[in-house]
């Protein structure tokens, strides 16, 4: 992990400011895809946030129109 | 501002909003997206160039490789979009209305300076790429630009040169 954070850039700070924007973006899917697993398994909104370490309000305003 | 521009033009800024949100996932529109837009419309002097909207693409895609690659991360970052048919996986991804970042917002302004500046009254798509050809040096459509081995100053000449021989 150290070494991600600190390779960070090579020579170029487009590079790794790119790489945030790229990663948000695959937290995100991969965020979305596992709640609507986990909802579908019969986990509650309590236990996705918990697991996700937000709130099951936060959670739930964010996903419940999808599950 | 946007009476003057021309359908061209329209096209080509509507095609940067759907190619930000539906093909990269983008958060904002930016100068980036614009020069992909007019790219897809066409125009002799983006034939002249050989700024073909396959190789502006080819080109983020490898940018966004190489970004992940810069942190240690070696994906297939095509596969990192979300997939077109998963539609509830799509509404969290920022569609539709993608908001211009500030350097698109410039650069459409500049586009209309550089119309009104020449006497000319539509705004077409070498206005655009003028503008954007005068992006600063961390500019994304700038750094497109010269990674595609176009130098901006000389599609800003061709452009000015092509005005002055109609």
């Amino acid at each position: 992990m150290q070494e991600a954070v600190t390779a960070v850039g090579g020579d170029d700070p487009a590079d790794g400011l790119r790489a945030v924007l790229v990663l948000r973006r695959l937290v995100e899917a991969v965020e979305a895809e596992h709640v609507i697993r986990a909802r579908r398994a019969g986990w509650t909104w309590e236990e996705v946030g918990d697991a996700l370490g937000v709130s099951r309000q936060a959670v739930h305003k964010k996903y419940r129109k999808l599950t | 501002m946007f009476e003057r521009f021309t359908e061209d033009v329209r096209r080509a800024v509507l095609t940067a909003a759907e190619e930000a949100s539906n093909r990269r996932g983008d958060p904002k529109l930016g100068t980036e997206h614009l020069l992909l837009g007019s790219a897809c419309v066409g125009h002799p002097v983006t034939d002249a160039f050989d700024l073909s909207p396959e190789r502006i693409r080819a080109r983020l895609v490898e940018w966004d490789a190489r970004a992940l690659r810069a942190v240690g991360i070696d994906a297939d970052v095509e596969s990192l979009q979300p997939p077109p048919s998963r539609k509830r996986l799509r509404r969290f991804l920022p569609r539709g209305h993608v908001p211009f970042n500030r350097a698109a917002k410039r650069a459409l302004q500049r586009t209309l300076h550089i119309c009104v500046a020449e006497g000319h009254r539509a705004v077409t798509v070498p206005h655009l790429l003028a503008a954007l050809a005068l992006g600063g040096h961390n500019d994304p459509a700038v750094r497109l630009l010269r990674s595609l081995g176009i130098e901006p100053a000389d599609l800003d000449a061709a452009i000015r040169r092509s005005w002055r021989a109609a």
